[in-house]
């Protein structure tokens, strides 16, 4: 072997011997994570203020869906990061924080579609719901808000489980197993809920008069 | 109806609820952190107090008896020489011991029997006291033995009058003259502080006791008639009506 080609291996030796950044990185973003998770817990405001920027637009989006309600949605939006530094306790290393936080709301959400189910049933059957009628705008946004609309109150029809399917699997997008892990049920489970869901949504939508 | 509707009716509700960014919201969530923070420190607070209090509570009745142990200790100090007394009986061992200018007369005033029913005053005999300072007769000579063995027993007793100056002078009036004649002091002086009791306080606490021994003191010098009126109106009034009337039997008839 001559002399270059023992600089050359020699050379590639000491190449792989460097990690690449593809290998670092990883525990690079798990130590930051370590450490964020630790100000998260200490409640820190700029820890908290950091996740709120990063994620508030995800949960409130997700909250509004379950809910039909933007107004409620803030509030659960509010409520979850204010729960964040308690529950990150919780947190499995390696997860991701904005699943994490997206658990929370859908905890809050249910809590509040079960009270609302009960004042709804405490009111009585007396009153039908006026269902608010989408504002008049040009066609296409019209058409397009009162197909949201639509979809948002047939949502409402739902069962709480297979509402919270549909949101996740359908409207979020979001894959099947972690939608399975939020929910703590099998993925067979959640399919089956989304099947269910869909079928009687588009009945719903066809029943309004939408096509 | 197709899934074609179904997902523009997703896509469109994902656009019309997606949120923008704000970041006054996030203003009321640190905020909500800080009062929650905050609450939880005052609920600290309080926890640590009440436990604070709750021990307090519970270490008060040792603290206390510590104390008063102290407090006693610093007030009554140990006798110089250990008294002749007998000891006191079992129940009131824990007792501190008296004041060693009062320990000679073993004087309280729940001791002046006026007030004691008779039967509590026949206590078991011990020895230590100092024989009278003169022969008397045996009958006098057993009231005298008795009414000093009495003071013991009664010494301990719990004051029944609250510690007034003017009871205090009375007490100390009246223990001078119980401290002379049990002391052996000469008889002119016990009889001199007798009247000196009686002429300050005639209806004092101590005063039918007071004329009991007085009446004692006069046997002792001879001046009869005068022991004999006292006797009398001993036992006339009740108080050692017994001792008084074996006293007047056993003296010698009044001449006419």
């Amino acid at each position: 072997m001559n002399s270059l080609a023992v600089e050359r291996s020699t050379l590639e030796r000491a190449r792989s011997a460097v990690p690449s950044l593809a290998d670092v990185i990883p525990f690079a973003r798990a130590r930051r994570d370590a450490i964020e998770l630790d100000a998260l817990r200490r409640a820190d405001p700029e820890a908290v203020a950091r996740a709120y920027r990063a994620h508030h637009q995800a949960v409130e989006a997700f909250a509004r869906r379950m809910l039909g309600d933007a107004e409620a949605a803030r509030d659960v939006t509010h409520d979850a990061f204010v729960a964040l530094p308690d529950a990150a306790g919780r947190f499995r290393e390696g997860a991701s924080l904005r699943t994490f936080l997206i658990g929370i709301a859908l905890n809050l959400c249910r809590r509040r579609i079960r009270s609302s189910v009960r004042k709804r049933r405490a009111l009585g059957r007396m009153e039908e719901r006026e269902v608010p009628e989408p504002p008049a705008t040009p066609e296409a946004e019209t058409g397009r808000r009162r197909l949201a609309a639509a979809l948002q109150r047939g949502l409402e029809t739902l069962p709480l489980a297979q509402r919270e399917a549909f949101v996740l699997c359908a409207v979020e997008e979001r894959p099947s197993p972690e939608v399975a892990e939020l929910l703590g049920v099998p993925e067979g489970t959640v399919r089956t809920r989304l099947f269910h869901a869909k079928k009687k949504l588009r009945a719903f939508l066809e029943a309004e008069g939408l096509s | 109806m197709s899934d074609d509707l179904l997902e523009r009716a997703c896509a469109a509700l994902a656009e019309e609820t997606t949120p923008p960014a704000d970041d006054a919201s996030l203003a009321r969530v640190l905020s909500s952190l800080e009062a929650r923070r905050s609450r939880r420190a005052h609920r600290r607070t309080w926890l640590a107090a009440a436990a604070a209090a709750l021990l307090a509570v519970a270490a008060a009745p040792t603290a206390w008896a510590w104390t008063g142990d102290w407090v006693r200790a610093l007030l009554d100090p140990a006798p110089a020489a250990p008294s002749p007394e007998p000891a006191p009986s079992t129940a009131r061992s824990t007792r501190p011991a008296p004041p060693p200018s009062i320990a000679p007369s073993r004087l309280d005033e729940s001791h002046l029997a006026a007030e004691a029913p008779e039967d509590q005053r026949g206590d078991p005999p011990t020895a230590g006291e100092p024989p009278p300072p003169r022969p008397v007769s045996a009958p006098l000579r057993l009231c005298e033995r008795r009414i000093a063995l009495e003071a013991p027993e009664e010494e301990n007793e719990p004051s029944v009058e609250g510690p007034g100056e003017a009871a205090r002078i009375e007490r100390a009036r009246y223990q001078r003259a119980y401290q002379a004649h049990f002391a052996g002091a000469p008889q002119g002086e016990v009889l001199a502080a007798w009247d000196d009791y009686l002429r300050a306080y005639p209806t004092g606490r101590y005063a039918r006791e007071a004329r009991w021994h007085r009446a004692l003191t006069h046997i002792r010098l001879g001046r009869l008639e005068e022991a004999r009126e006292g006797l009398r109106a001993s036992a006339r009034r009740g108080h050692r009506a017994e001792e008084a009337r074996a006293l007047l039997d056993a003296m010698p008839e009044a001449t006419p």
